[in-house]
């Protein structure tokens, strides 16, 4: 890297840690420190909100998905503004109007002390190593790509996360959000315009996306209706409603974001930005990753993104010749990508010819598949770095890369937060320390997030070792976030629901997701609403029960 | 804890105020709906126009 990236990037690390720190002033008191004493705009919230969503992975692997699959991945967020609208009118009043810290602390006043502490122990456990993984995915890819070691990697990433946050509490975490989403929008705006600049004069920027469309990377809407498909209408906006209620409305990590607005109404107008904008900016960064596959057209792409998968194969037979056959068919593309705009059989051999790269490319990565014995090995999360590093301007590419550093910093600061909150509100004031000063449970607060950052790096550094464990913790953890949902639903929404119809219904959502994920080819967009109507119709037999035995 | 109890524990006055500002945030929502069918339809536009 030039150093002139190098001094961007280190910039872009000092400024964020400084301007954390210096939110310090503001967190001498729990109050402060979890939830800036319920101060903040509307518009910090919600860009803190966005900011948390996008980890490194959304930004680096959709740009990846744009590429290898079009726009078909936007129809994933089809259910977002209507779940915005739906938390507006349930989860912001009551969890607002209760003065909670955590969405837990909710459950124990409407319910009772143990489904409190099995959601938040659940909580805990799922975010707790979920945080490794949001540093591991970046990290291993900027390792490879950058030739950086690991370690290295790991802790440019995590030190300066966990300093800010640990210090400025939840109002850094806000406030570094803010500055990181602008990060992330230059990046993305300095990558547009490279895109832009490599087309060939004659090609229009509707002609690119033309090219794009002709091999269907420009689908947006799929209305079939398939159970077993993750990216349709429906799944989106019936499945992907779910999902969105769950995490924006039950995961404490969003939860939290909006406690701190200044006021009930500015935590509404915080989601309803998102309700307002998410679209348009997933739209945008798959836009990015299709105009990558544009760019491709005309300038050579690799065979394979990962160099060192690669470098792996570079003395097989089989490969070389899959290489030198890309490169002629590549080559013929290019030719014909620039004709397509003025003649119609053009694009039916363009056609013909960009589907015949794709199946040398995915040959390719069966050979990897093969050597490594990696059954699911793909490399969509290396085409956007390495479009970055091989044909970004010295400055452009620093930038890129902290705005990488800046999304997967957003959301693991605002992660450590809750955990932290979690774990100080929910547990220690709860069960360990019950008269506890605010200074003690500030400094234990303090110590939280420097013990759970401490922890995901580890995890991160580790995620390859413990890849079954994580793969069984994130497992765990989408068996968990529909029956939360539907606990949350029960305490929102009904007045007959009872603590142990919530807990045993917790139990028994978590069962029946686990059961439909291993019998079932059900789409994972589905497994939110299956948890959720376990939960409700659990907990609605525990309370007929109950009522029958004269136990309530 | 009864049901709503939470719900009315910082309550605000009720009365006209209150009833202005429901119809306000039901008219903002109602412009969310509206918005996010609009962008539905310009996605698939965006398609069809693109097509082959």
């Amino acid at each position: 890297m030039h150093w002139l990236d190098w001094t961007v990037v280190a910039a872009y690390l000092i400024y964020v840690v400084y301007d954390g720190a210096r939110r310090s002033r503001d967190t001498h008191h729990t109050s402060g420190y979890f939830l800036a004493d319920r101060s903040l705009p509307w518009w910090a919230v919600g860009l803190s909100i966005m900011a948390t969503q996008m980890s490194a992975i959304t930004l680096v692997g959709t740009t990846g998905q744009g590429y290898t699959d079009g726009m078909r991945f936007i129809q994933f967020y089809f259910g977002l503004p209507v779940a915005m609208l739906i938390l507006c009118v349930t989860a912001v009043p009551f969890f607002y109007r209760a003065r909670v810290y955590t969405a837990y602390e909710f459950l124990e006043r409407r319910f009772d002390p143990r489904t409190r502490a099995l959601t938040g122990l659940l909580f805990l456990l799922s975010r707790g190593l979920s945080c490794g993984v949001i540093i591991s995915a970046p990290a291993v890819i900027l390792s490879v790509v950058l030739g950086w070691s690991l370690p290295f990697t790991v802790a440019v990433i995590g030190l300066p996360t966990i300093v800010y946050t640990m210090i400025g509490g939840v109002q850094a975490v806000t406030w570094t959000d803010v500055k990181q989403m602008f990060v992330i929008f230059a990046g993305l705006g300095g990558a547009v315009w490279v895109i832009l600049q490599g087309l060939p004069d004659q090609v229009s920027i509707p002609g690119a996306l033309r090219l794009a469309g002709a091999v269907g990377r420009l689908e947006t809407m799929d209305f079939r209706f398939s159970l077993e498909e993750t990216y349709t209408f429906w799944s989106g906006l019936i499945g992907g409603t779910f999902l969105m209620l769950s995490y924006f409305g039950c995961d404490q990590s969003q939860v939290q974001r909006f406690l701190t607005a200044r006021s009930e109404d500015e935590g509404k107008v915080s989601l309803i930005m998102n309700a307002f904008l998410k679209i348009p900016i997933q739209f945008l960064i798959l836009l990015i990753g299709v105009l990558v596959f544009v760019f491709h057209l005309y300038q050579p792409a690799p065979l394979l993104f990962e160099p060192a998968a690669a470098q792996l194969l570079s003395d097989k037979k089989e490969y070389v010749e899959l290489q030198s056959r890309y490169d002629e068919v590549s080559e013929r593309l290019r030719d014909v990508a620039v004709r397509t705009d003025a003649d119609s059989e053009a694009v039916k051999s363009f056609h013909r010819l960009a589907t015949e790269r794709e199946t040398l490319r995915r040959k390719a990565l069966r050979l990897v598949q093969e050597e490594r014995n990696e059954p699911a090995y793909q490399d969509v999360n290396y085409i956007f770095p390495r479009f970055v590093l091989t044909y970004l301007p010295v400055g452009l590419v620093g930038l890129m890369i902290a705005a990488v550093f800046a999304a997967a910093m957003s959301s693991i600061s605002a992660e450590l937060n809750a955990l932290s909150t979690v774990f100080v509100m929910d547990f220690y004031r709860r069960y360990f320390k019950k008269r506890g000063t605010d200074a003690q449970y500030l400094w234990v607060g303090r110590l939280a997030t420097a013990a759970w950052g401490a922890l995901a790096c580890l995890v991160a550094l580790y995620a390859a070792q413990l890849g079954s464990l994580i793969e069984v913790v994130n497992r765990f953890g989408s068996y968990f976030y529909g029956s939360l949902l539907g606990v949350f639903m029960l305490a929102i929404g009904t007045r007959w629901a009872t603590g142990a119809g919530a807990f045993y219904g917790l139990l028994v959502g978590m069962g029946t997701v686990a059961a439909v994920s291993r019998l079932t080819d059900i789409s994972y967009l589905w497994y939110n609403v299956v948890g959720a109507v376990a939960v409700v119709l659990t907990a609605g037999l525990v309370a007929a029960f109950q009522r029958r035995l004269g136990l309530r | 804890m009864p049901f709503g109890s939470l719900r009315d524990e910082e309550a605000e006055p009720r009365g006209e105020t209150e009833a202005s500002e429901s119809v306000r945030w039901r008219r903002v929502y109602l412009g969310v709906l509206a918005y996010t069918l609009i962008l539905y339809l310009l996605l698939g536009l965006f398609s069809r126009y693109f097509a082959p």
